[in-house]
């Protein structure tokens, strides 16, 4: 039996376990739209008196900061809610003849296509509110598909060294709204500092696609090493959940 | 597979003699705490066990003994601090609690397990049409395992263990949830077993199943007794490697309440 065949069937598995939670589905469907709203509302009552280190109008620079925060909160919970269900499954299949390497691909893959499908909601749910038309709407669902993919994997770091549920979601929001808050410029914080947010490059993609049409290449290095550094950081987190019977 | 560990070492190469099926010889675990303020907990103390092919060994003792740790040593799930254990042949772990995934069905939970197993296609249909019959829970196939009751949930975690036919089947509890039924054709099944020359070991608080097992080891204190069934000699009331000291598990399982061929407790044993 290949490696491409099992990692396929983990595929296969993850992805079916992801789609058969009917309030994943919802929440899927609803959390960026009411993010989006919320934030734009919220912050369109802000005076543009030019105070904030923004481009656009605040309103708009709301809602996308509602569609980054979305992005972000609801793929690190998704990849959260997946470690745990799926510990103690992982580690009997590394029993009956699983690689720790075709599992970490199968938790990876399912991390992927989870960021691409909220990506995409919250894409769709910005082109629908953002009162100008979006001009880079392939530019956008990169930004956010990034995000969601960054903490998608931080979702399986805290899912492995903290594997409870009601803990972990609320560590990992909370993280997503601090982190996003550094990141969207709103505030005038000095940039040495956010560029170390995860959400910052993702955040300065998606504003440049809505709000200038055009993707910041500058922002796409840095964005995937974030990416990166929390794929090497998972994968350890991953592997010693694994190896310890899935208990750690 | 074939594969002998020592402490937390695992080796490719077995030294069991062409009978053994799994040893364990002189294992130590303790469970230590990282948080301060907790006491590290001492679960086997030079435990020693060996199961030998077409051989069905019980594993008895109180809640909280360290069975399901010894299990999960044995199944190379858990490591040891100290000591050796040394398989061969093909493995069966069926745990206490299922580790399945709940939002699969039992078809795709044969699937996948079976795709683990390197088992091929026609082999997993087969593999299922046998266990769904024999255990009974053909109708429930394309249920959800988060939808089933807890037997039929216990009944798909033990075809996982027995799908692949291993050499050597460890299980842990694993008629938690049987019906009457289903627990007589679980024996049934483990003659069938035995007489295939499958190495069984179970861990079992049911007193009236004694008379099933070629071996039964108590675990006391974090020492293995040992006692060949049949020969009720040699009692001693020191705990060594080979000494036989069944009586506490006659009367803790006595004291559980066991009926005739009826499960001693009613739930399943505490996390160990």
């Amino acid at each position: 039996m290949s490696t491409v065949h099992r990692t396929l069937a983990g595929i296969q598995a993850s992805t079916r376990s992801f789609v058969r939670e009917p309030f994943t589905v919802v929440l899927l469907v609803v959390l960026p739209a009411l993010s989006i709203q919320i934030y734009g509302v919220g912050m369109g009552q802000f005076p543009d008196v030019g105070i904030f280190a923004v481009s656009g109008s605040v309103a708009t620079v709301g809602r996308i900061t509602g569609a980054v925060f979305a992005t972000g909160a609801l793929a690190g919970v998704l990849g959260l809610f997946q470690m745990i269900s799926a510990r103690h499954a992982d580690r009997r299949l590394t029993i009956c003849g699983f690689r720790g390497v075709e599992l970490v691909t199968a938790r990876f893959a399912t991390v992927a296509i989870a960021s691409a499908v909220v990506g995409m909601v919250a894409t769709l749910s910005l082109i629908v509110l953002v009162d100008d038309p979006i001009r880079a709407p392939i530019a956008t669902f990169s930004g956010l598909a990034i995000a969601g993919a960054t903490y998608g994997l931080l979702g399986i770091v805290v899912g492995s060294v903290l594997p409870r549920e009601l803990e972990g979601s609320l560590l990992l929001v909370i993280l997503a709204d601090v982190d996003n808050v550094f990141a969207s410029g709103l505030f005038g914080i000095e940039d040495s500092v956010t560029q170390f947010a995860p959400l910052a490059h993702p955040h300065a993609i998606v504003t440049e696609a809505v709000v200038e049409g055009a993707l910041a290449t500058e922002h796409l290095a840095p964005a995937l090493g974030h990416l990166s550094l929390f794929s090497l950081l998972s994968v350890a987190a991953y592997t010693y959940q694994l190896e310890s019977g899935g208990d750690a | 597979m074939d594969i002998a560990s020592k402490g937390n070492d695992v080796r490719g190469t077995a030294n069991s003699s062409g009978d053994t099926v799994v040893s364990a010889n002189s294992v130590e675990k303790t469970y230590d705490s990282v948080l301060p303020f907790t006491r590290s907990v001492e679960v086997l103390d030079g435990a020693t066990l060996h199961v030998e092919r077409g051989q069905v060994v019980g594993i008895m003792g109180e809640n909280g003994s360290g069975k399901s740790t010894l299990m999960g040593i044995l199944a190379g799930v858990l490591d040891h601090d100290a000591g050796e254990v040394e398989r061969a042949g093909s493995i069966g772990w069926c745990p206490q609690e299922p580790r399945l995934y709940d939002r699969l069905t039992v078809d795709e939970t044969f699937e996948l397990f079976g795709t683990a197993y390197g088992m091929s296609d026609d082999e997993i249909v087969d593999a299922r049409a046998w266990l769904t019959d024999v255990l009974d829970f053909e109708r429930f196939r394309d249920r959800q395992i988060r939808h089933l009751s807890g037997g039929n949930r216990q009944k798909v975690n033990l075809s996982v263990a027995l799908m692949h036919e291993p050499d050597l089947l460890l299980l842990d509890e694993p008629y938690t949830g049987f019906d009457w039924e289903t627990f007589l054709a679980f024996w049934d099944l483990t003659e069938e077993l035995r007489a295939r020359g499958v190495g069984v070991a179970i861990i079992s608080h049911i007193i009236n199943e004694r008379d099933r097992f070629d071996v039964v080891y108590e675990l006391h204190e974090g020492h293995l007794h040992r006692q060949e069934i049949g020969d009720d000699d040699g009692l001693s009331s020191e705990p060594t490697d080979d000494d036989v000291a069944c009586e506490r598990t006659a009367s803790f399982i006595d004291e559980a309440g066991a009926g005739s061929g009826q499960r001693a407790t009613a739930g399943q044993e505490e996390s160990e």
